[in-house]
């Protein structure tokens, strides 16, 4: 080989010691960060408690059945302050690269959202695909808190979340890309996740969802409020419908749904927001017995119910004047754009008329007889 | 009376050059008015032969003339050129008749190699079972008897200054590439080498360049694949004394396939080649990316496996790659030791080895229970590759990679199999590109188009 050819091999390694990044520091000499945790406090002068949970690894399963974690926590001024100090509280280079959830406290939800999440935004280690959720009590109540069910290796949150674990009509999935976005984007608003958990109880509770407008309006949506949101959204295929109807009750699981709509503005007319939902499913449980026969006054029922309920939750909407469905952005893509496009809707938007059809369609009684 | 003077020189000659052998044997024949003269060597003649074919009929034949009639007739006669060609082959295993006053030269050689031996490197489950022999007239007798073809065409080559072996460089006239033939020749003229001992080194001498590692010439001992290559076009080389024969020119992919890719049916087939491949692509990054993953971007494992990896490296004193090192020099030593080793100990040698030192290693903390799996998956499907010699380069090639992921993570890996791969392509083989992707059709594959 000639002296040529070997100084340019030399060359080429030395230079690749640059694109590596960050340098080599061993797997065991990070920690690793599973979940984030920002509260906010009444110090005028450090505004923000921080906490992180770090996953202690731990060797196989045998030598310890439950997984360790260790939390960090710190209030100062900015959030970026209180990780560099935070890194002078453990002997392990902090690792954001898996910290796939991130709580926010009630108490940081009056403040000016855009600004607390600057800095998830901006650092690169923070992932897009992060999972954000409000913590009731606080952040820091929430990523203290171990199921007893969670296994070494996995996290418990992790599993709410994605579909790997619990799937759920329930449970609101909001990713980090996605809450900037709607952070920013009129006509779309942000909708989290609240986890709940309680002194006594071990558990976390996904059942609600938060929506903002700004920092002044939210929208708070209950249990069945929040099934309807992922049921519009499409987030969710799979949900259970129930009736009642005089001494009738019945549950149906819903296994197909399928949203449309359309924004018409007629002009001189009030606006319509006309919206189709398709949905098929079966009897899951009922008070009475269902024959095959009976299916269509079933469906019909079922219909009924489903239309009053859905226009009843896309009316609290539009009182509370947010839009996580994404009307707006919607209504502003199908419009020729002019500088008054945004205003329009926002005089639209509060005389819009509901126009919803729901389409229940109950397919099988669920038994064969 | 001239002709009588000059052969009488030179066997003059010849005893001189040869006289110090005790094993050189010069002998005179007479009977009633019969006379004549054998020079051979006697460890390296056929004695039943020698006895069969020349000194029972001397003695039957009324006449000189019948018996120089007789001799002229006999298959096995050499033609004699030189007198330097006279010494070479008598210690090959000819015999020098005198007779008349005129030489006549008869092969007579005793071979102890021509035994077929069963494969042993490259062995099949469903196949032919016999290799080559180290003899080279049954390894030419072999192809010819798998080859009915009589475009199938054998050129008798010498090489080795000093050892004179025989080469046959075997090809079918009809598909062979003119080029590539002229090449291969002219290679084999421009030897020099003294003393050529196996295939392996004639291939090694053959590529000139000092500084190889991708095989671009394949040494196998299967004679189904060498047919298989005849009748696709390619040269053959055939050393005497080696049960290996050399194919030329070959692509990378050709080291990649097996034997048994032409007898199963086809969707085992793909599977078996997607092992393979997978194999060599394991063996090839397992290691770097190992060591890029877990002290670089440890982000790419999964939350789970990141913080098992973590644990299992929990009390381990040195960095990843010095982790990595020491197990893969311990893998490679073993499989060099189980190499060298005679067959009866090298089976303690890989229990020793493997599982002693794999368990102990992970007990004494110096190494982590993932970094015992992965130096057995590399090891593993490292033999997943059909050739020898690819095997070997991508045992070496995976240091390269390694050292690059050490130094520069995952970047730094993508970037040295990206340039692994142009260094590929950059290569030749007698003329053919060596990542060559032979897409086409079966039969115009055999054609050799």
């Amino acid at each position: 080989m000639n002296r040529k050819i070997l100084f340019l091999v030399v060359v080429v390694l030395t230079s690749m010691t640059l694109i590596s990044g960050c340098g080599f520091k061993d797997i065991d000499k990070r920690g690793f960060v599973v979940a984030v945790g920002v509260d906010g406090t009444k110090n005028k002068k450090k505004p923000y408690r921080l906490t992180l949970k770090l996953a202690v690894p731990t060797g196989t399963f045998k030598q310890s059945p439950k997984p360790t974690y260790a939390y960090l926590s710190i209030e100062s001024a900015t959030l970026a302050e209180g990780i560099r100090i935070l890194k002078t509280h453990t002997d392990k280079e902090l690792d954001f690269a898996h910290a796939k959830v991130i709580v926010l406290g009630e108490s940081i939800l009056e403040r000016d959202m855009k600004e607390t999440f600057d800095i998830f935004l901006r650092r690169r280690d923070f992932q897009g695909i992060a999972w954000i959720a409000v913590g009731e009590p606080s952040a820091e109540g929430i990523l203290k808190t171990n199921p007893t069910t969670d296994l070494p290796g996995s996290n418990a949150l992790f599993n709410i979340f994605s579909n790997e674990g619990t799937e759920s009509a329930y449970i609101v999935t909001t990713y980090l890309y996605d809450f900037s976005r709607r952070l920013f984007e009129a006509g779309l608003d942000p909708i989290l996740p609240i986890i709940r958990t309680t002194e006594k109880t071990n558990e976390y509770r996904t059942n609600q969802a938060i929506v903002f407008k700004d920092d002044k309006k939210q929208l708070k949506l209950n249990t069945e409020d929040t099934k309807f949101y992922n049921i519009l959204s499409e987030n969710e295929t799979k949900a259970d419908i129930e009736v009642s109807k005089k001494e009738l009750l019945f549950a149906i699981a819903a296994n197909n749904i399928k949203v449309n709509y359309k924004i018409l503005t007629p002009a001189n007319k009030q606006p319509v927001l006309k919206m189709n939902i398709d949905i098929q499913g079966i009897v899951e449980e009922s008070t009475e017995r269902v024959t095959p026969e009976k299916l269509k006054d079933y469906s019909r029922d079922a219909s009924e119910v489903a239309q009053k309920r859905f226009t009843h939750f896309l009316k609290l909407l539009q009182e509370n004047e947010v839009d996580p469905l994404g009307f707006g952005l919607r209504y502003k893509a199908t419009r020729l754009h002019n500088r008054d496009t945004e205003a329009e809707w926002q005089r639209i938007y509060p005389q819009l008329k509901f126009d919803v059809n729901a389409k229940v369609k109950v397919k099988s009684p669920g038994v064969i007889e | 009376m001239q002709r009588s003077t000059k052969a009488t020189e030179t066997i003059r000659w010849i005893t001189k050059q040869l006289k110090p052998n005790t094993d050189f044997v010069e002998k005179n024949m007479k009977i009633e008015r019969k006379e004549a003269t054998l020079l051979f060597i006697k460890t390296v003649v056929d004695g039943d032969q020698l006895q069969k074919l020349v000194i029972k009929p001397f003695f039957e034949m009324d006449s000189e003339t019948h018996y120089e009639a007789y001799l002229q007739s006999l298959p096995s006669q050499q033609e004699i050129t030189t007198k330097e060609k006279l010494i070479i082959e008598l210690t090959k295993g000819s015999v020098i008749i005198v007779i008349r006053g005129q030489l006549i030269m008869l092969d007579v050689k005793k071979v102890n190699t021509n035994n077929v031996l069963e494969a042993a490197i490259e062995t099949t489950t469903q196949g032919p079972q016999y290799a080559f022999s180290e003899d080279i007239q049954t390894n030419i007798n072999l192809v010819r008897q798998r080859y009915h073809e009589p475009t199938l065409t054998v050129e008798i080559f010498e090489v080795g200054a000093k050892s004179h072996q025989a080469l046959a460089l075997m090809y079918d006239r009809e598909t062979v590439s003119q080029e590539v033939l002229n090449k291969v020749r002219k290679n084999l003229k421009e030897l020099k080498e003294p003393i050529i001992q196996s295939t392996v080194e004639l291939k090694r001498v053959m590529s000139k360049k000092k500084y190889t590692l991708f095989p671009k010439m394949m040494v196998t001992e299967r004679t189904d694949r060498v047919v298989y290559n005849l009748s696709g076009g390619k040269v053959v080389i055939l050393l005497d004394g080696d049960p290996f024969a050399i194919i030329a020119p070959c692509v990378f992919f050709d080291f990649l396939s097996a034997m048994d890719d032409n007898y199963y049916p086809y969707f085992v087939v793909k599977f078996l080649k997607g092992i393979r491949y997978l194999g060599m692509f394991f063996s090839l990054v397992l290691p770097g990316l190992y060591v890029a993953i877990s002290s670089y971007n440890p982000e790419i494992f999964r939350v789970q496996l990141a913080l098992s990896v973590a644990g299992s490296r929990v009390g381990i004193p040195y960095p990843s790659f010095i982790e990595v090192l020491f197990m893969l020099l311990i893998m490679e030593l073993l499989i060099e030791a189980s190499v060298r080793l005679p067959k009866v100990i090298s089976g303690t040698a890989t229990t020793v080895g493997g599982l002693i030192l794999g368990t102990a290693a992970t007990e004494a903390a110096l190494v982590s229970n993932i970094m015992i799996i992965i130096v057995s998956a590399v090891a593993i499907s490292n033999f997943a590759i059909p050739i020898n010699e690819m095997n070997t380069a991508v045992r070496v090639m995976k240091f390269v990679l390694l050292f690059i992921a050490t130094i520069s993570g995952i970047a730094g890996l993508t970037l040295g199999l990206i340039g692994l791969v142009m260094y590929l392509t950059h290569l030749n083989s007698f003329g053919e590109p060596y990542l060559k992707v032979f897409i086409q059709k079966k039969a115009n594959e055999n054609e050799g188009i």
